[in-house]
C-alpha cells in the first residue's frame, strides 16, 4: 500500500466495483453467465431508491444462482453509475450493449432516466425490462418492440378500487376530482375507463387546479351531485384537504379512494378517526401474499423475499426493493421458457415472453400491451393494491383490501366510521 | 326549486365562510400599503411562517388550535415590526418598484428558509372537523370558528384604530404622513406599529391555515393572489373595502366552483384584479383607511 494513496485505493476500489459481477457459489463453474446490464443511480438525486431498486436486482441474482442458475448458467449483473444523470445513463446504456455485451436489460431507475434510454433500447433491439417506471412515455403510441413496463402506469392507480366498489359495494355513483397535472390526470383516466366499463354512473368528473387549497366547494358538489363513492386526488394536501372537507360537509359515502396521499403514514396520524375507512393505493406492501417464478420448480413468496431481502441488506425492503426482485423473477421466466424452447437464452424467444405473458411475481401482477399494438410493451394488469385504514386492536392499519385474493382485510363500506 | 335554492344558499354560505379568511389575510395587506404605501409581496409567506408558528405551538404544548393565536399573533407581530424596522423603512418614501423588490426578495428568502427548516411534508391539524347541521346544511365546527374568530379579529382591529391612540396616529399616518408629522405623531413608530400589525394579522390567518386546509412552505403563494384581488376589488388602503370583498369573493368562488367548475373559480381572483383594474382603478369601495367614517 506504500505508493497507493487513499484516493489511489478509492479509484481503484470504484474502478472494480464499476464491473462487479455477482457468481453465486451453486453454479457449474465454466459455463458462461447470462448476462444482464444495468445503468444505476450509486449517486445524485436518485441514489435513496436507485440503491433499493439495485438490492433487489442483486438478491435476485444471489438467489437465482444459488439455486442453480437458468439451464445450468449463472446471472451476472453489470452495472454503471448513471449518477442519476439521463445523459449519462444513455451513454452507460450503449456501452453495456455494445462494450459489455449484455443478452438483457434492466432499465435505469424511473420515468425520467427510463424514458431517455428507451430509444436506444429499442434501437439496439436488447430486451429489457422497466422495473419502476410510472410514466407511459416510451410506450403509448410507440409500438415499442425491445421494453416492456413491470410497474403501474399512472391509469391504474386507483382502477382496482372501481373493481372494489362495483364487485363489493354494490356502488352505483362515482364523482372523480383531480388534479389538473399529469400524474392525477392520468389516474383520473383510469377511473374514468374503468367506471364505465363497471357500469358505474359518473355524477361528476371534474379537475381543479394545483394551487387549490379549499376543496369544500368541489367536495360538496360531489355530495349535491349524490355520488356514493369518492375517487381521485393528487398528492398528500389534497388527501387531507379533501377527506377535512368530506367530513366538514357532513358526507356520507360507501367509499372515498384518494391517490398517494391516503397511503402515508402521516395520513392516519393527521386525520386520527378520519382515516379509518379511508383508501388508497400501494404498488406493493410487506404483507400481500404474492409468490412468483424463482427457477425452474421453485418459487419464492412475498413473506419469504422479505425475510431473505432483510437478512441479507439489515434492513427491510421498500417497494422499490421488491420491484427489482419482481423483474428479476420476470427475467428468470422469459430466460427459462426461451431455453426450454431454443436450447439459449435467445433475446427474440426471450421478448416475445415478455409481450405475451401473464402472470404474477412477488410485485403483483404482470401482463403488457402485446407487440405490434400501438401501445405495445406498457403496462395493464399491474393494478396497485387498493388499501385501506382500519382499526386493529384500537391501533389504525394499513390493510390490503384488493385484488380480493391478496388481502389482509375485509373491506370496510361506510365512510365517516366514527 | 326547492333543493336548487338550498344548493344555491349552501354555497352561498360556504364562500362566506371562507371569504373571511380571505379577509383577514387582506386587511393586513391593506393596512401596510395604507400607511406606508409599500406593496407587500412577503405577505403569503407571513401567513405561512404565523401557520408554522401555530402548528408548532399546537403540536408541543398540546394547546387549543385556537388558542395558538396567542403565539402566532404576537410573533408574526415581533417578525414584523422587526423587517420594518430593519429592511423595509428603508424603502418607504421610494419608488415602488423598490419596495416590490424587497418584499419579494424576503418572500423568496423566507420560503426558502421555511423549506430548509420545515421540510416540504404539508401539515394539518385534525380540529373541529366535525360538521354541524343547519337546515339541512353541513358546516364543520372549524370553518364556523375560523369564520367567527375573523370578525371578532376584525372588529379588534376597527376598534383599536378608532379607539385608541397609536389606532388614530395610524390612520393620520395613513391620510398625511406629513401633516401627521408636524402634528408631532412619530411616523416612524407608526410605520412599525402598521406593518407589525399587518403581519400579525396575516400569522392570524395562517394560523386556521393548518385547521382548514394543509400547511407547507409554498402555501402563501396560494393565498397571496388571492388577497391581492380582494384588495384591488376592495380598494387600495380600504378596510372596509378589503373585508367586504373578501367575503364577496369568497362567496363568488364557491358559487362558481358549483356552477361552473374550480377552474373558472380560480381564474376569477385573476379577471377581478384585471377587470377591477381597467374598468375602476379606485376599487368597489375607493382608497384609503380613512374613508369609512
Amino acid at each position: 500500500m506504500t505508493s497507493l494513496s487513499r484516493r489511489g485505493f478509492l479509484k481503484l476500489s470504484g474502478a472494480l466495483v464499476g464491473s462487479w459481477t455477482l457468481l453465486g457459489v451453486g453454479v457449474g463453474r465454466g459455463q458462461e453467465p447470462i448476462k444482464i446490464g444495468i445503468s444505476i443511480s450509486v449517486s445524485g438525486r436518485f441514489e435513496r431508491p436507485a440503491g433499493y431498486l439495485f438490492e433487489g436486482h442483486k438478491l435476485w441474482a444471489e438467489h437465482v444462482n444459488a439455486a442453480g442458475g437458468l439451464g445450468g448458467r449463472p446471472v451476472e449483473l453489470i452495472f454503471y453509475d448513471d449518477k442519476s444523470d439521463p445523459a449519462e445513463s444513455v451513454k452507460l446504456v450503449r456501452k453495456l450493449i455494445t462494450d459489455d455485451r449484455v443478452d438483457f436489460l434492466f432499465s435505469p431507475y424511473g420515468s425520467e432516466l427510463t424514458a431517455a434510454v428507451a430509444p436506444t433500447i429499442e434501437e439496439a433491439g436488447v430486451p429489457a425490462i422497466a422495473s419502476i417506471v410510472a410514466t407511459m412515455k416510451p410506450w403509448k403510441g410507440q409500438n415499442a418492440q425491445w421494453m416492456v413496463q413491470f410497474s403501474s402506469p399512472a391509469p391504474l392507480y386507483l382502477a382496482g378500487a372501481v373493481d372494489l366498489a362495483a364487485e363489493e359495494g354494490d356502488v352505483r355513483t362515482i364523482a372523480i376530482l383531480y388534479e389538473d397535472t399529469p400524474f392525477p390526470t392520468g389516474v383520473a383516466n383510469g377511473l374514468r375507463e374503468r367506471a364505465q366499463a363497471r357500469g358505474l354512473e359518473i355524477v361528476l368528473d371534474e379537475k381543479y387546479d394545483k394551487a387549490v387549497t379549499d376543496w369544500t366547494p368541489l367536495v360538496a358538489k360531489a355530495k349535491a351531485r349524490g355520488a356514493e363513492f369518492l375517487a381521485g386526488g393528487a398528492y398528500f394536501p389534497a388527501a387531507v384537504g379533501i377527506t377535512k372537507a368530506a367530513a366538514a360537509v357532513g358526507y356520507q359515502l360507501k367509499l372515498m379512494a384518494l391517490v398517494v396521499g391516503v397511503a402515508d403514514p402521516k395520513f392516519a396520524t393527521e386525520m386520527g378517526p378520519l382515516a379509518e375507512g379511508m383508501a388508497g393505493n400501494e404498488l406493493w406492501l410487506k404483507v400481500v401474499r404474492t409468490k412468483g417464478f424463482l427457477v425452474p420448480g421453485q418459487e419464492i413468496t412475498n413473506e419469504e423475499f422479505v425475510r431473505s431481502y432483510t437478512e441479507r441488506f439489515g434492513r427491510e425492503p421498500e417497494y422499490w426493493s421488491a420491484a427489482g426482485y419482481g423483474a428479476g423473477q420476470l427475467l428468470a421466466q422469459a430466460i427459462t421458457q426461451a431455453i426450454e424452447a431454443t436450447g439459449e437464452p435467445d433475446r427474440m424467444a426471450v421478448r416475445d415472453f415478455l409481450f405475451t405473458f401473464e402472470g404474477e411475481t412477488i410485485y403483483g401482477p404482470y401482463g403488457v400491451h402485446p407487440l405490434g399494438t400501438p401501445d405495445a410493451g406498457l403496462q395493464r394488469r399491474k393494478d396497485q393494491f387498493i388499501i385501506q385504514w382500519q382499526r386493529r386492536d384500537g391501533e389504525l392499519t394499513k390493510e390490503v383490501i384488493w385484488p380480493a385474493a391478496m388481502a389482509t382485510a375485509e373491506p370496510l363500506f361506510g365512510w365517516p366510521r366514527a | 326549486m326547492m333543493d336548487e335554492l338550498q344548493v344555491f344558499v349552501e354555497f352561498a354560505l360556504r364562500g362566506l365562510l371562507i371569504g373571511a379568511l380571505y379577509s383577514l389575510m387582506a386587511l393586513g395587506l391593506s393596512l401596510i400599503f395604507g400607511v406606508m404605501r409599500v406593496i407587500n409581496v412577503a405577505h403569503g409567506e407571513f401567513l405561512m411562517i404565523g401557520g408554522y408558528v401555530a402548528y408548532f405551538a399546537w403540536a408541543w404544548t398540546q394547546l387549543s388550535p385556537l388558542a395558538t393565536l396567542l403565539i402566532s399573533v404576537p410573533a408574526l407581530f415581533a417578525l414584523g415590526v422587526a423587517l420594518e424596522r430593519f429592511l423595509v423603512e428603508r424603502v418607504v418614501g421610494k419608488p415602488e418598484l423598490a419596495s416590490l423588490m424587497l418584499t419579494f426578495g424576503i418572500s423568496i428568502t423566507l420560503w426558502n428558509l421555511a423549506h430548509a427548516l420545515f421540510s416540504p411534508d404539508p401539515r394539518s391539524v385534525p380540529y373541529l372537523y366535525e360538521p354541524l347541521e343547519l337546515l339541512g346544511i353541513y358546516i364543520s365546527k372549524a370553518s364556523l370558528m375560523i369564520f367567527a374568530a375573523s370578525l371578532g379579529l376584525a372588529a379588534l382591529l376597527v376598534l383599536f384604530l378608532k379607539g385608541t391612540r397609536w389606532g388614530k396616529a395610524i390612520r393620520a399616518v395613513a391620510q398625511n404622513p406629513e401633516v401627521a408629522q408636524a402634528c408631532g405623531i412619530d411616523t416612524r413608530r407608526v410605520r412599525m406599529l402598521a406593518f407589525g400589525l399587518g403581519a400579525g394579522l396575516a400569522g392570524a390567518a395562517g394560523t386556521f391555515v393548518p385547521i382548514q386546509f394543509s400547511l407547507f412552505p409554498g402555501v402563501g403563494h396560494e393565498f397571496i393572489l388571492k388577497a391581492f384581488a380582494v384588495v384591488v376589488l376592495g380598494g387600495l388602503g380600504s378596510l372596509g373595502g378589503a373585508f367586504t370583498s373578501g367575503l364577496l369573493l369568497g362567496v363568488v368562488e364557491s358559487l362558481i366552483t358549483f356552477y361552473a367548475n374550480a377552474h373558472v373559480a380560480y381564474l376569477t381572483f385573476y379577471a377581478t384584479i384585471v377587470g377591477v383594474l381597467l374598468l375602476r382603478p379606485a376599487g368597489l369601495f375607493g382608497t384609503g383607511l380613512v374613508e369609512e367614517d
